[in-house]
């Protein structure tokens, strides 16, 4: 054997002259098998994901309307309509409205709710947890038609069962533009206040308990530890169940719809936009016009989302 | 070499690591036909979900849809009977709701998949079906003409599917108004309702014979009363008409006459319409009738059942002496879909099933729809006397006011004003927040604005 067996690399130790080992691949052959596994969801996503935000967003800038019309094209103009639009407007103060309420009450009673169902010795405490969270596990629909007759002008609980016996006047909670919006919050707090509290009993769960037993030993006090350990701690899970609130809150559709009709109730006090997208594009057929108010949504979650991730920190790096 | 001697083992490879089956399939192949299998499943049901359901395959088969369950009970035995003397089969399916309206629109923008061939269509419905190039409706027109249909249809009715010169659908139900009232307070006042001709007379009568407290009606309803003086929200030519000055006068006759003390406001009625309240207050003597079309009376069995048998009904009292003593409200059509590829059998079964007497007699018994087709007025059997109304021929009252039912017309624009403009409105005018030349007016303004917009068909 010449000197270039002795140079060639081997895999083993044998000595030179000996049988050398395989040759290393030149190339590396693709493994197809995982391709093949996770295919199903991005063929199915593609296709009922992907291809229809695409076509929404180029039928954003056609005019489409009614049932037999082929698609011109028209620019900006459906979004500068929608730039002028009061009852796109409308809509945007009422789901904000609902946003707001949903962030400025759920919320905190969420966070305290997880709070008392950590307490040290509470009793039954799975139970509770059971039934905060169940709420949310039932169609908004149901929780809607059962919440019409809670809130009945005449006959319903909330009439009968709390104002009544304090003497309070009969509320038209339906039927009285001042009240419809609230009412849709408090249906909100009810069904979704559980799920909320869930989020914030695992970010709970995962604060060191060591660092809120130091904090005893240095004297800090309840509040003390809330303000200045709980809370920082707990800022990826805010940040986490605000960002999806938003988004619920402005998806809202099918809870308003069953309380107060797709038009949105007196004075369209409980039109959201999504209910005005849906009576735009597929009551209306204003197909290019539905598309576009779709992506405003789109961009009003998007902003809000990052402004409050914005606003809490969550871009800011960590000093080390 | 290692330093017993031997030759070390060749390094193993995975390939060869893999446990092989008795079939010789590696394990790596194995996972690869199961990931090929998944993918091409997923393609699979994809593609199932992309096509249409199997239509009827059998030859002259037609497919129905209807949104009420009544039409569809009836429908059904329409079908038998048709089926026994044609031998073609009629599947008629139920679609609760606004879902088949919002379900039609959808498969007829997705370029007629799976639509049917006959479709009930509700009138508050009608117009969105008016938005596009073309009308998605067989114009019937020409066949109604034809064999004379066009004469013993009552024309107003046919109005609510009638578009630029076209018929687009036959309406199942006259829908005449008139005063449905409650017997006992009004013999015990001594009056027959029937004999007030005017709806001044009316509020005399109710002011001056009944106790304060006691109402004539429920605040009847703005279009309702509109259409009995000869207007409506759009006009025949399709153009906006809500704010003309008939319009407003009659919202503000409305109001007026119920600060006199003729109309009453029973609790819920403005939004809801009839609920628990408002019936207590019948109970209790506070309101003694109703304006109300023929088709509510089911409504008022099945709300109110001890009450059934204590009606009694006459002509609605008119504005003016001779004037109108009816009025419409609500109304179906049915439709022949222009992408039915069996145009002629759907018409056969349109016109055996609404277009012949003792169809349409049948129809009345089953699910009490007064038929706008004249022929059957006639008929004995549409003269029996109805438990719901202690006896009365309610058959000779709406032959009597049959053709005085006004036209009630249509528009693109028609189902955006109603539900999307004013009905959100109205509150305001009903609560005095507004007057109802600034909602009407204002509402007018944002229709025309979506008519300038485009988007209509003509």
């Amino acid at each position: 054997m010449g000197a270039l067996a002795r140079t060639m690399p081997s895999t083993t130790d044998a000595p030179a002259g000996a049988h050398t080992a395989r040759r290393p691949r030149s190339r590396v052959r693709p493994r197809w098998t995982p391709y093949f596994f996770i295919a199903p969801f991005f063929v199915l996503f593609g296709v009922f994901f992907g291809l229809p935000t695409l076509r929404s967003l180029q039928l954003s800038f056609y005019t489409e309307r009614g049932v037999d019309t082929s698609a011109t094209f028209s620019g900006l103009d459906n979004y500068t309509t929608l730039v002028g639009d009061p009852t796109f407007y409308k809509g945007l103060v009422n789901t904000s409205y609902y946003a707001l309420g949903s962030i400025l009450i759920i919320l905190p009673l969420a966070l305290s709710l997880a709070l008392l169902l950590r307490t040290r010795g509470l009793l039954l405490r799975e139970f509770f947890r059971l039934s905060f969270f169940l709420p949310n596990a039932i169609s908004g629909i149901v929780v809607a038609i059962v919440f019409r007759l809670v809130f009945d002008q005449e006959y319903g609980l909330l009439n009968n069962w709390l104002l009544a016996p304090l003497g309070l006047p009969k509320i038209a909670w339906l039927a009285d533009p001042t009240f419809i919006m609230p009412s849709i919050i408090l249906l909100g707090i009810w069904q979704f206040t559980g799920l909320n509290a869930l989020y914030f009993m695992v970010g709970l769960q995962n604060q060191d308990p060591g660092i809120h037993e130091a904090a005893i030993v240095d004297g800090a006090g309840p509040w003390q530890r809330f303000r200045y350990i709980t809370l920082p701690l707990l800022r990826p899970t805010t940040v986490f169940v605000v960002t999806f609130a938003i988004i619920g809150s402005y998806q809202l559709f099918a809870q308003p719809v069953a309380l107060v009709g797709e038009g949105g109730g007196p004075d369209r006090a409980g039109l959201t936009l999504t209910m005005y997208l849906y009576e735009t594009a597929f009551t209306n057929l204003d197909l290019g016009y539905g598309a576009a108010i779709g992506y405003a949504i789109t961009l009003i979650i998007v902003v809000l989302s990052v402004l409050q991730m914005w606003a809490q920190g969550f871009f800011r790096k960590e000093s080390t | 070499m290692d330093v017993t001697g031997s030759w070390p083992a060749e390094p193993r490879s995975s390939r060869s690591a893999a446990p092989r089956g008795s079939h010789g399939m590696t394990r790596r192949h194995a996972l690869r036909l199961l990931g090929g299998s998944a993918v091409a499943g997923a393609v699979g049901v994809t593609s199932a979900g992309c096509t249409p359901p199997s239509t009827p395959t059998s030859k002259g088969d037609l497919d129905l849809w209807t949104f009420a369950d009544t039409h569809a009970g009836w429908f059904k035995e329409m079908a038998k009977e048709f089926e026994q003397e044609t031998g073609i089969r009629v599947a008629v399916s139920l679609i609760p709701g606004s879902s088949l309206f919002q379900q039609l629109l959808i498969n007829l923008k997705a370029g007629g998949l799976n639509t049917p061939d006959l479709c009930d269509i509700e009138q508050g419905a009608f117009g969105s079906f008016l938005i596009g190039r073309s009308v998605p409706f067989v114009d019937l027109g020409p066949a109604l003409r034809q064999k004379g249909y066009d004469k013993q249809l009552v024309t107003a009715r046919q109005a609510l599917y009638s578009w630029k010169d076209g018929v687009y659908g036959i309406e199942h139900a006259l829908t005449p108004v008139t005063l449905f009232y409650l017997r006992e307070p009004w013999e015990r006042a001594g009056i027959d309702p029937a004999t007030l001709h005017t709806w001044n007379d009316f509020g005399a009568a109710v002011r001056e014979t009944f106790p304060p407290r006691t109402r004539g009606l429920p605040l009847p309803g703005h279009d309702v009363m509109l259409r009995q003086r000869s207007g409506d929200y759009f006009d025949g030519d399709g153009q906006v008409a809500l704010d003309s000055d008939l319009s407003i006068d009659t919202m503000e006759w409305l109001l007026d006459q119920e600060r006199r003390g003729t109309l009453a406001r029973p609790p819920g009625w403005i939004t809801e319409g009839l609920n628990p309240a408002a019936w207590a207050e019948f109970r209790a003597g506070k309101v003694v009738s109703l304006v109300s079309p023929d088709w509510y009376a089911g409504a008022i069995q099945s709300q109110a059942d001890d009450l059934a048998g204590k009606w009694g009904a006459c002509p609605l009292p008119a504005f003016e002496p001779g004037g109108r003593r009816a009025s419409c409200l609500g109304g179906t059509g049915l439709t022949i879909l222009k992408t039915s590829k069996r145009q002629d059998t759907a018409w056969r079964f349109l016109e055996f099933s609404m277009l012949r007497v003792p169809a349409v007699v049948k129809r009345y018994k089953a699910i009490n729809l007064y038929p706008p087709f004249i022929p059957a007025w006639s008929d004995p059997r549409m003269h029996d006397p109805i438990p719901f109304f202690d006896g009365q021929d309610i058959g000779a009252l709406y032959a009597d006011v049959g053709r005085e039912v006004p036209p009630q017309y249509q528009s693109p624009y028609r189902p955006q004003l109603t539900s999307q403009e004013l009905g959100p409105r109205m509150l305001d005018v009903y609560q005095h927040k507004r007057s109802a030349r600034e909602v009407f007016t204002e509402v007018a303004r944002a229709v025309r604005a979506r008519m300038e917009r485009g988007g209509r068909v003509g």
